[in-house]
This record gives C-alpha cells, structure tokens and sequence, in this order.
C-alpha cells in the first residue's frame, strides 16, 4: 500500500501542528519519522490514519484520493492507540476481541504469530488493563494495531515503555512484516532506531519537514553513527529545535 | 453497525458499576438506597394526583435541555472514539455513528416514556403530555445535531509540581486543582473569595428594598457560583494523599479551606449591609458551605483508588440517596450524614494504617 501525503495540513487548538508536509510512504518499506517534542509527528500521524481532520492539502492511497474519507483510511490503515486510552476496567482479550471477534483467526492467517510472539501479552491477556504496567498496556496497544490484519500500519513512538528484549523483538517482527509487503509508518525518538530499522526517514520541525532521508543516507548512517546523530541533531536544531543549555 | 461502540460502552459501563459497588457494604448502601427510593414513590409520589398542565409543561421544559444535554454527550464520546480510541474505523463510519448516537437515546426515552404513562395514568389524558415532552425532546436533539462540537484532548498548561515537600505545598497543589491555576493558586484564590464577597456586598445592598427571596437570592447567588466553579473533584491528587501518608483530617481541611474562605467573606459581607432578615441569610449562608463541605469532603475521602467519574457516581448516588431519606423521614437524614462519614474517614484512615 502506497502512502503519498501532499501539503498537509493539520490544525490543532487552533495551531498548525503539520504545515504542509509532504512525503511518501513506499510500498512494503519502513518510514520512520524523527522530531523534537510538538514537532508534529503524532498529529502528522492521526492525521494519515483519519483520527484527525486534515484541513488542506491531499492523502492518496495506492495514487486514490483518500483525503475525504477518513473513515475509510481508519478502516484500512492499523492505528495503534496511546496506552492511556486503552480501557482500564476492560481485559486486553476483551478488548481485542471487540476490535476484530475473530482475531484469533486473523493472527493466524495475517503472518501475525510473530508479532504477537514478540510482545508476548497472552500471560496477562486475561488480566484488566488498568491492572497493567506501562510497557505491558503498550504491547496490547501495538497489538490492537494489527488485529485487523491491514496491509499498512501507523504506529506513534512503538517502543516506548517496552524492554530491551521485547523492543528488539518487535523491531525484528515488524521488520518481517514490512519485508512480507506490509508499509509502515512510525514515530520514533530515536536516530538510532530509525537507522537500524527503517527504509525511509522523515525529519520534522515544527510542523514542516525538516530533511527526508533515502535509504542510502540511512545505510551511511549505520555505517558511521555518530557522525549521522551529529548532523540529524544539527538539523533539528537549525530549523527550530530545542536551544542546547 | 454500532454493535462494537455499544457493546464498547456497556462492558464499561457494566465494569465500572461493578467497581463501584464491589464490597458488601458498597452493595448495601445501594440495596437501602433503593429501597428508600420505592418507599419515597410509594409514599409521595404515586399518591399525589398533579394537575395535568403544570406537570405536562415541566416535562416538556425538562425533556427538551435533558435531550440537548445527553446528545451532546454522546457525540463527544463519538468525537473521543474518532480520535483516540481503538474503535475509531467504526466510530468514522457515517450508518455506525448515526445508529450509536440514535441507540444512546434510548435509555433516556425510556425514562420518559415512563414519566408519560406515569402522568398519563393519573390524568387520564395521554396525548397532551407525550406530545409536549416528545416536542421538546426532538427539539433539544436537533439542537445538540446541530451544533459543531466535539471532544477535545485536554492538555494542561502548566503542571503543579507532584513532589510536595510540606502541607503548604500540598494544599498548593489541592488549591491549583480548585482554582484552575498551578503557578498563583493562593492569589487566584483570594481573588475569588473577595470577589464573591464583594459581589454579595454589592447584591445584597441593591437588593434591600426588594421582596424576601429577592434578597435572599442575592445573599446566596455569589458564594453558590463560587462554589460551583470551584468544586473541581481531583481524585488522583487527594487520593494519592492517603498514600503519601496524610491523615483523613488533613485532607479534609485542605478539601474544605476554600469554602471556609468563603464563607467568612460572604458573611462579613451580609453583617457589613445587615439587610433585613439578615440572621435568616447567614443561616442559609452556613448551610449552604456546610454542605459544599461535606460534598468536598465525602469526594476527598472517596478518591483513593478510585478513578474521578467512580467517585462522582457515588457522591451522586449517595445524595440521591440522602434526597429520599430526608423525604420519607427528615430526622433520619441527620444520622445517616454523620454515620456515612464516618465509614469514609474509616475507609481513608484504612488505607493509611495499611501504608504506615
């Protein structure tokens, strides 16, 4: 699934959190979007997979028009929800299957099983979310993503919270899926995870795009990381970053 | 289409009525409270035969803000599915959502209904206050419909800082939370307290020549909107003070030093002007922060482990309950308050003892 966004724009509180971003999400590849805190990378995000109203600019999928219709975007794009909206007095069972009944299924048929074997939730499937750590409500949440089996996934910042061990194995899983054909569109924090598991990169500062990065800046990047962190950084911090103490 | 939004709300809803009453006593204090609730029908308002025109235009004038409310409501909760929640391919879809917001009418049409046949039964008249009632309720719909609004994420400003070091530094977090303001809370509050009262001067002077409840309204009208407007219930706050090791007591005081102020204001304020009736005010006065009190207080003692709309519910329910005990036997009412606080001060003392 093609992902192509043109001049966006989206408001919040009154405020153009994106600002006419433009970009392209490949077929089948990983695009990691990078920017400081209120850069706009979840409002970008919400926006694409019709959480958000877009007031301007064009969202086509597979090169259709989609812009209007966000119910369809919601449909076929997996979101994963911020773990505080999960509800607390429900199970993660409970919940999952609210969102596909038969989900079970879909993890079967959909290449999910090692997805679903890396965040390792079926322990505390039966327990009450609310009853749950931050990093375990973030394993259903990325999870809640998927259960519909869709062939492009937004997921905002899908590490945070988690493990080491769980972390590195659901980079390794999503990395299976997106070679499987899946696009995937993620949030990261850092310039480390997004050159060692992305295909595309997007910098974003204050709602505009800061730099794009190929697939070869990435490869230059995990070639010599430290200098690809020195200039990522100097890039954000050129365009509107945080102002070094 | 709907199904997963309602079947969504009603597991929730189902949950969270379970939480509320999840021990013997909580299950007990709901049992005696309907109980009294079949007792107060039975014995006042099932006797009583009202004349059809004013009970017909009272449920017109009710059913029609109650439709506005509760579809505006719903479709806030529709707006948060849209944008948060992990139902929000269904909540986007046009067939799902119209079918939710038409579903979510349903309890209160009910309730309507009821009150129809109920009215209907003792005027033999049903038409008159069905059509009136199902006029204003279409009319508080398509008002709610129509009007663009939707949820919106709050994100506060400013943050109190969490780490109280002192009790006056945990009163300035209680205080930010009543008053709106993390960074000037004892000034916001002073602000407000000499408003109130100086606006009671000023009412109550102006409204000396005129009728007793004119009067008696202006006395009270200033120190009621402060109240309300500064009665924001914040549960993870107080009731991380049980936690933190605060006595029961000192919660309550900080809970209740906003009324206080404002009680002392508006009555300086009253004995300043001295209008006629002034002692009958001061007792209306009194009464008024005593029970703003005592509400601050029952929520305050409620919050450990409870989320804000738990608390909430049962403060409501609670005071619903209070309502039909002080109709059927006033006298009563004045052990039930005494008695229930004391199980919440024992309640909130528990989990004290459990921490320290």
């Amino acid at each position: 699934m093609l992902i192509e966004a043109q001049d966006l724009v989206v408001r919040r509180g009154g405020v153009a959190a994106v600002n006419g971003v433009s970009f392209t999400a490949p077929s089948g590849r990983w695009t990691g979007i990078v920017g400081a805190n209120g850069s706009g990378k979840t409002s970008l995000l919400r926006g694409l997979a019709g959480r958000l109203e877009v007031q301007r600019g064009a969202i086509r999928i597979d090169s259709v028009d989609r812009t209007a219709d966000r119910a369809w975007r919601a449909r076929q794009l997996g979101f994963a929800p911020e773990i505080a909206a999960l509800p607390a007095s429900l199970t993660g069972e409970e919940l999952f299957s609210i969102i596909a009944p038969d989900w079970r299924n879909a993890v079967r048929t959909g290449g999910l099983l090692g997805l679903r074997d890396a965040l390792a939730f079926e322990s505390f499937l039966g327990e009450r979310i609310g009853a749950l750590s931050a990093g375990m409500r973030q394993r259903l949440a990325l999870f809640a993503a998927f259960v519909g089996a869709p062939a492009a996934a937004i997921l905002d910042e899908p590490f945070n919270w988690l493990d080491p061990v769980c972390a590195y194995d659901t980079r390794c899983a999503l990395r299976a899926l997106v070679d499987g054909g899946l696009t995937l569109c993620t949030a990261l924090h850092e310039t480390a995870a997004l050159v060692s598991s992305c295909d595309e990169g997007l910098l974003l500062s204050e709602g505009r795009v800061a730099r794009t990065l190929t697939k070869a800046d990435l490869e230059r990047g995990r070639r010599d990381y430290g200098a690809f962190e020195t200039e990522m950084i100097a890039v954000l911090r050129g365009l509107g970053g945080p102002v070094p103490r | 289409m709907a199904a997963p939004l309602l079947k969504y709300d009603l597991l929730l809803a189902r949950r969270s009525f379970a939480d509320a009453f999840a021990t013997g006593r909580d299950r007990l204090l709901l049992v005696l409270v309907v109980a009294f609730l079949l007792l107060w029908l039975r014995d006042s308002a099932l006797r009583a035969v009202p004349p059809l025109p004013p009970k017909a235009a009272m449920l017109g004038v009710l059913a029609g803000p109650a439709a506005f409310g509760w579809t505006r409501a719903a479709k806030r909760r529709l707006a948060w599915f849209r944008e948060t929640s992990v139902l929000a391919p269904d909540a986007l879809a046009a067939r799902a959502s119209l079918a939710y917001l038409a579903c979510a009418q349903l309890p209160l049409l009910a309730v309507l209904t009821v009150a129809i046949l109920f009215l209907s039964d003792r005027t033999g008249d049903p038409f008159r206050p069905g059509a009136v009632a199902f006029l204003f309720y279409g009319l508080g719909v398509a008002l709610a419909m129509a009007r663009k609004d939707g949820w919106k994420a709050r994100t506060p400003r400013r943050r109190p800082s969490q780490a109280a070091e002192g009790d006056a530094s945990t009163f300035r977090i209680v205080l930010a939370r009543q008053t709106f303001d993390a960074v000037r809370p004892f000034r916001i509050a002073a602000l407000l307290v000499a408003a109130a009262a100086l606006a009671t001067l000023g009412l109550t002077w102006l409204a000396a020549p005129q009728s007793p409840a004119v009067r008696f309204a202006a006395a009270l009208v200033p120190s009621s909107a402060l109240l309300v407007a500064t009665g924001r219930n914040a549960p993870q706050v107080v009731g991380l003070l049980a936690f933190a090791g605060y006595r029961a007591r000192a919660v309550a005081a900080f809970v209740c030093a906003l009324p206080a102020a404002s009680l002392a204001g508006a009555s300086t304020a009253l004995l300043l002007v001295r209008p006629e009736g002034w002692v009958g005010m001061l007792g209306a006065l009194l009464l008024l922060h005593l029970f703003a009190a005592l509400v601050a207080t029952a929520r305050a003692w409620l919050s450990p482990g409870r989320s804000a709309r738990q608390v909430d519910s049962r403060v409501q329910l609670e005071l619903l309950g209070l309502l039909v005990i002080a109709g059927v036997f006033a006298p009563l009412a004045l052990l039930v308050v005494p008695w229930r606080l004391w199980l919440l001060h024992r309640h909130f003392s528990k989990l004290l003892w459990i921490q320290t």
